[in-house]
């Protein structure tokens, strides 16, 4: 927009002590206007001296004194004394004039004596005084008395849906004013009006929302220090502050206080464009922020004693509290409802000894946790379960990966975002079942997680006009200054892919459980530990236990062995052949136990000796081994024996190896039987299958098939298919077998597929 | 100056009774010096390094009251005027790391106690037959300083 002729940049170039950047609204000094409405005068004297340093122009209107005649004189000469004796109290004062103002006066003015209010504020080395016309009429009791039932009415609103309409219909009445609005900023600053009273004939506001930019930051501060702010009439001409010429030029007088205070001319332009004569705020303050403001508009000029805006602000304060209470009561019933359901989940995890079972399947689960949510993605240990609408699998893992890789997640803990499309891209398509995400980690690796989506809300925003300010260009195109929005006209924009935003107390809730589950995992994983601690401890006692046992079990049989023979040794002449024969019995008695001592001593050795791998050639050992079982089993030399010359190495324990194959061997041995052909044959081979990881070993023997029912069992302990004592086994060397094959992570079994019987076994020591 | 003897030191008197058994059947018997432990083995033969008295070779149980036998073959092999003495250790232990922890402590043998008598008898002949009848043409070395190389 280019003007020839703009009036506002003048202004605002008169209106400040300094320069000032017309461009950006945010910046705007406004504390240190130097103009004061029309309604009322201000003084601003030195506390020292009194002498008056500062005044406004239209010092006459209401002093009956000219403004020159008042710079440089003592207040002591313009005020009535009561004034100044009040004044001097003020100053002494801790809390200052606040229950000192307002001073009620009269003040003569060509002849005339007026009632007057007079505020003080005392600001660095001067005090600040205003005059303002007082109504006659205006009782202070009779505002008291309208205040307190102000104040009990919306006490009594027990209904807190109504408080805000009801607010602004006790407001409307007691101010008169021809609009109230309660109006509620959201985080950005962005306000809406959620609550009107107005009058009859006037367009309705409600449910509009007006951008952060129409109350700049400075604006919103200002209300921290001064809650009622009032423009009485915006056509009026404001009175410029004059200064002495004592005071040093670089000290621009700090108007905060001041409740007449000029108005921005940006502001009051503002107003101009919405027809707005004389506006009114108080400010909602709730945990030291600027919640909302109560604004009155009223649309043709009027005065409003400085006794209504105390009262209001009153009105005001006692809306804050009330509002404070019903949101402390609100928290407090979601806490306790998020509490209980965190702890509830905590004890299920601990109960059920499985996350997904605690997060989901008891009295209350995560999915209702926090409401309008519509999915929830747990990820745990490899695992992932999806419940309710969630987006793809594929996609969930994307955006996890997204997360890592961006540092995004807040302390490495949670993410949280109202539009995920809006940042990561493959999200875009879920605008509608997952515009939210809140997400918990976990893990330190961050690949442990709780996710919750929300659906996204198509949001219609009804803007109070288009939330744009406009640049104004002078026609020489040297000047350029921000310019308030011009329409008001309803302008309705859809939002798309936001969800209801996650309050800080849902964040917090998540938190609070991402610490309940990782108790919870921490105390099952302590037993986990402890328990197998428990069964290390009771398997190294187990094999403590077994080679003691079986050395002391020893000795006493050497005893009866050694002592038998030496009987037979010694008197075998001496006895005839019964007793000979029962020597006998006691020594193949002796014998059997050895070789079951033996075999225990093996299988406990099995577990508790560190491995050695190392890459083995088997064919030698084979040819080794058998040779020593020649010596031992007699029959061995009717049997056809061939081993295979190139049996692939294998990384096995050596030592173990050749116990695997000493075993082996020596049951082929035990168990041979001649084919139907009368040959009894052992083969030692080996070949590669795409079943198995690696090569496979075998020893086949002839004799008839193991049945498939024991091809499981005779691998356990003690287990021999034949009962008879006639089959001089333990039963312990397969179980051996099986221990050995299992320490290199191998597997074994048995089948008729060879000569008859064959073992098959083959070892995965690499990935031991 | 080195007797026909053979000092044995084991605490369980039937394996102890067996040894005599079985040495008993040798054609001319070498005379038994038996210890039920380590420390009254070592004593012994402390004492016999002054009378010139020491066996020709000794047998000793590892697992015994007090001092082990590892503990005693350890005392030996320290001892300069015992070091030579050859010392075969006998036990019921076949553990790899027990037959390698004897001869890293200087055993000059390891034997499994046998479960058949005859197998003992057999031992007791060679350990006869090479420690005592072989070794006594051993010339008898003085007593050095040399140290065992680990």
């Amino acid at each position: 927009m280019s003007l020839a002729f703009d009036p506002v940049a003048d202004s605002i170039r008169e209106v400040y002590p300094y320069r000032v950047d017309l461009e950006n609204c945010d910046v705007e000094p406004l504390r240190h206007i130097q103009v004061v409405q029309a309604h009322a005068c201000l003084l601003g004297a030195d506390t020292e001296t009194f002498s008056v340093r500062y005044v406004s122009e239209n010092s006459e209107a209401f002093l009956g004194r000219s403004w020159e005649a008042v710079l440089d004189t003592s207040l002591r000469d313009i005020l009535p004394a009561d004034v100044v004796s009040q004044l001097s109290l003020g100053l002494e004062r801790d809390d200052g004039f606040e229950t000192i103002n307002p001073i009620l006066t009269l003040i003569e003015r060509n002849g005339e004596r007026q009632l007057h209010n007079i505020i003080v504020h005392k600001v660095g080395a001067y005090v600040l005084v205003e005059v303002e016309r007082t109504d006659r009429d205006t009782q202070t009791s009779q505002y008291q008395q309208l205040l307190a039932r102000s104040v009990h009415r919306i006490q009594n609103i027990a209904d807190p849906t109504t408080l805000f309409p009801q607010t602004a219909m006790i407001l409307k009445q007691v101010s008169g004013y021809d609009r109230v609005m309660v109006y509620q900023f959201d985080r950005d600053y962005n306000g809406t009006v959620i609550a009107e009273a107005r009058n009859e004939e006037l367009e309705s506001y409600e449910g509009l929302r007006y951008p952060h930019t129409d109350i700049p930051k400075q604006a919103r501060e200002l209300y921290f220090k001064n809650r009622v702010r009032l423009i009485s009439g915006v056509t009026d001409v404001p009175a410029r502050i004059h200064r002495s010429s004592i005071v040093q030029q670089d000290e621009p007088l700090d108007l905060t206080l001041v409740g007449s205070r000029g108005v921005s001319p940006v502001h009051l332009e503002y107003l101009g464009y919405m027809g707005v004569n004389n506006s009114l705020s108080i400010a909602i303050i709730l945990d030291n922020k600027l919640w909302g403001l109560f604004a009155l508009h009223h649309y043709s000029p009027r005065h409003v004693d400085y006794s209504v805006r105390n009262a209001l602000m009153f009105i005001g304060q006692i809306f804050s509290g009330h509002l404070s209470l019903q949101a402390t009561n609100r928290y407090r019933e979601q806490t306790l409802n998020r509490k209980l359901a965190r702890l509830s989940i905590g004890e299920e995890i601990t109960k059920t000894r499985d996350i997904f079972e605690g997060l989901l399947g008891g009295n209350y689960s995560v999915v209702n946790m926090f409401p309008e949510v519509n999915g929830v993605v747990i990820h745990f240990e490899e695992r992932m379960q999806r419940l309710g609408s969630c987006p793809d699998e594929a996609d969930i893992q994307q955006l996890l990966e997204w997360i890592r890789n961006h540092n995004v997640a807040a302390l490495d803990l949670y993410y949280e975002n109202e539009s995920v499309g809006r940042e990561f891209g493959p999200f875009e398509r879920y605008c509608n079942e997952a515009a939210g995400v809140l997400l918990i980690f976990l893990n330190p690796s961050q690949t442990d997680y709780i996710c919750w989506f929300r659906p996204g809300l198509v949001q219609k925003i009804s803007w109070g006009g288009r939330p744009d300010k406009e640049l104004i260009v002078s026609a020489d195109g040297k000047q350029r200054r921000m310019g308030p929005r011009k329409s008001f006209a309803r302008y309705v924009e859809t939002v798309e892919g936001c969800s209801a935003p996650w309050t800080d107390q849902e964040i917090d809730a998540a938190l609070a459980l991402r610490i309940t589950v990782i108790n919870s995992l921490l105390q099952r994983y302590t037993e986990v530990k402890e328990i197998n601690e428990r069964l290390q401890k009771a398997y190294e006692d187990l094999e403590t236990f077994s080679y003691t046992v079986s050395h002391d079990l020893r000795a006493p049989l050497r005893a009866i062995n050694g002592y038998a023979e030496i009987l037979v040794e010694d008197y075998g002449e001496d006895l005839n052949e019964d007793a000979n024969s029962l020597i006998q019995g006691i020594q193949r008695g002796v014998d059997q136990m050895n070789n079951f001592i033996t075999d225990i001593l093996d299988l406990s050795r099995v577990g508790s000796s560190g491995l050695q791998f190392e890459s083995v050639a088997p064919s030698n050992m084979v040819h080794e081994i058998i040779n020593e079982l020649r010596v031992v089993y007699s029959k061995s030399d009717e049997v056809s024996l061939s081993v295979a010359d190139d049996l692939p190495r294998v990384m096995a324990d050596r030592r173990l190896l050749r116990q695997l194959y000493t075993n082996v061997l020596s049951n082929a041995l035990k168990y041979i039987q001649p084919d139907e052909n009368g040959r009894q044959a052992i083969t030692v081979g080996s070949y590669r299958s795409d079943d198995y990881p690696n090569t496979v070993y075998t020893v086949s023997n002839t004799g008839p098939a193991i049945p498939v029912e024991f091809r499981r069992t005779i691998f356990d302990m003690f287990s021999r298919i034949s009962s008879s004592s006639n089959q001089d086994g333990t039963g312990v060397g397969l179980a051996i077998v099986e221990r050995i094959v299992e320490r290199h992570l191998g597997k074994v079994w048995v089948d008729d597929d060879q000569l008859g019987v064959t073992f098959h076994f083959y070892l995965n020591a690499e990935n031991a | 100056m080195y007797s026909n003897r053979i000092l044995l030191a084991e605490d369980d008197l039937t394996d102890a009774e067996f040894f005599q058994r079985a040495l008993n059947r040798l054609d001319a018997p070498p005379e038994l010096v038996w210890h039920r432990s380590g420390a009254e083995a070592l004593e012994d033969l402390v004492e016999g390094t002054s009378t010139h008295a020491l066996p020709r070779v000794a047998v000793v149980d590892i697992k015994m009251p007090g001092m082990s036998g590892l503990e005693l073959l350890e005392k030996i092999k320290s001892t300069d005027e015992l070091r030579d003495l050859p010392v075969i250790i006998m036990s019921s232990s076949d553990e790899p790391s027990d037959i390698a922890k004897a001869y890293d402590n200087g055993a000059n043998g390891y034997l499994v106690k046998p479960s058949r008598f005859r197998d003992l008898r057999d031992l007791v002949t060679s350990i006869d037959y090479f420690w005592i009848k072989t070794n006594r043409l051993r010339p008898l070395r003085q007593t050095t300083n040399r140290r065992r190389l680990s």
